[in-house]
């Protein structure tokens, strides 16, 4: 009887340590996926500097782009020089 | 290249569908250009002359097949007959519309950058080969709606419908790869947008701004038969969280300060996004700040058609 009940009551130890070990691990896998890519007051000028443009990546911007097809047309009449012309879906100094 | 070329940039939709000259020119000119065929997008780099003269043009990612097409471009200017080399004469200087004609001059205007996150903390090493930039338009009107009714230290106010509609429908999304769609309003699951006032004297207002988004578009496409009508249906969504301080000065009722960061996951795929060979969900980051007044920075939102605001000029 002692022995039936002891069996019993490690296995149920047993199986509580289980549940008690898939918690943790649930409880700490989420707080860990919650804490990845937060934004916080902590975090805020790291993820800003990440998300601007690098230098390198506004090297483009430092041409001095007319900003319509018109205005280049007008200006490449002026100055007589050939009209380097990018156009897109978007215009390319906005939302490229 | 400034000292060779005039170098101009634009929105290609209006080029190849109004009936304008300089539009008319334009479409004359792309029919005879790389995509060899007529319909069909005129995306590119056009080497041109005033006269409406292609000279060379090419669609390419590759910077050394577009300086090849640029120098051979630039050989036949130098070969080109005087005549050729000015407008035509009858040509009309008019343009009816333009969306930078509803520019908010007394307004807020945001200009935004958007990149992947691949890791958290990121590493530079790791930045995509793609970002994309964006601007957002509030007239003045509109930009007093993000100020608490009372200006005090502690005051708290939750941002105008209006607000979160600009912001999430239009401008939390997915496009860093590639334009994408905006959201409908029903497809607006969660809108949070707040400021606090965290310091205030006779002069200034200081904001703290927070705020959660989560946008939902599954089925078919809500928003009616206009320009951005996709082919496909909707299953795509983003959510976002957003921190961003601002700055208000009291005495010349506008922003001077304005920065926000939004985080996002996307999920789902756009017909246009360039997410297409990539994986199905992914992280998000989106920056906007206070943008200059040059003419670069007043380039209209990309969704400014379905602003739905009083103020913005239709054509």
């Amino acid at each position: 009887m002692y022995n039936h009940i002891n069996v019993n009551f490690l296995s149920l130890i047993g199986e509580s340590l289980k549940k008690l070990s898939l918690l943790v691990i649930l409880v700490f896998g989420c707080t860990g996926n919650q804490q990845a890519f937060h934004l916080s007051e902590e975090t805020y000028d790291m993820w800003q500097e990440f998300i601007k443009p690098t230098k390198d990546e506004l090297a483009w911007a430092e041409i001095p782009w007319r900003s319509s097809f018109y205005d280049g047309l007008m200006d490449s009449d002026m100055e007589q020089k050939p009209l380097l012309l990018w156009v897109m879906n978007g215009h390319p100094l906005g939302c490229t | 290249m400034s000292k060779k070329f005039i170098p101009a940039t634009d929105e290609v939709w209006r080029l190849q569908g109004s009936d304008e000259e300089d539009a008319s020119m334009f479409q004359k000119m792309a029919n005879e250009g790389h995509y060899k065929k007529l319909g069909g997008t005129r995306q590119g780099i056009y080497v041109c002359s005033p006269s409406g003269a292609l000279l060379t043009s090419v669609n390419s990612l590759n910077p050394d097949v577009v300086l090849e097409s640029i120098n051979a471009g630039l050989d036949k200017w130098e070969k080109l007959p005087d005549g050729e080399r000015r407008l035509p004469n009858n040509f009309t200087p008019t343009v009816s519309h333009r969306w930078e004609d509803s520019y908010p001059e007394k307004g807020l205007v945001l200009k935004g950058a958007k990149a992947d996150l691949l890791s958290d903390p990121p590493r530079f090493s790791d930045r995509g080969d793609r970002w994309n930039m964006d601007h957002v338009w509030f007239n003045e009107d509109e930009a007093d709606l993000w100020l608490p009714d009372r200006h005090e230290v502690g005051e708290t106010h939750e941002c105008p419908q209006v607000i979160k509609d600009r912001l999430f429908r239009f401008h939390l999304v997915d496009n860093v790869r590639g334009q994408t769609l905006p959201f409908a309003p029903e497809e607006i699951k969660i809108a949070d947008l707040n400021s606090k006032i965290v310091a205030v004297n006779e002069e200034e207002l200081r904001l703290k701004i927070t705020g959660k988004s989560k946008a939902i578009a599954k089925g078919p496409w809500l928003l009616g038969e206009n320009i951005w009508t996709p082919k496909h249906e909707l299953d795509n969504s983003i959510e976002t969280t957003l921190l961003g301080n601002a700055v208000y000065d009291l005495v010349k009722k506008t922003f001077t300060e304005f920065e926000m960061v939004a985080l996002g996951q996307w999920r789902g795929k756009t017909q246009n996004n360039g997410r297409h060979f990539g994986p199905d969900t992914g992280r998000i980051g989106i920056f906007y700040s206070i943008a200059e007044n040059s003419h670069v920075d007043r380039i209209a939102p990309t969704f400014i058609d379905l602003y739905n605001a009083d103020w913005v000029i239709q054509p």
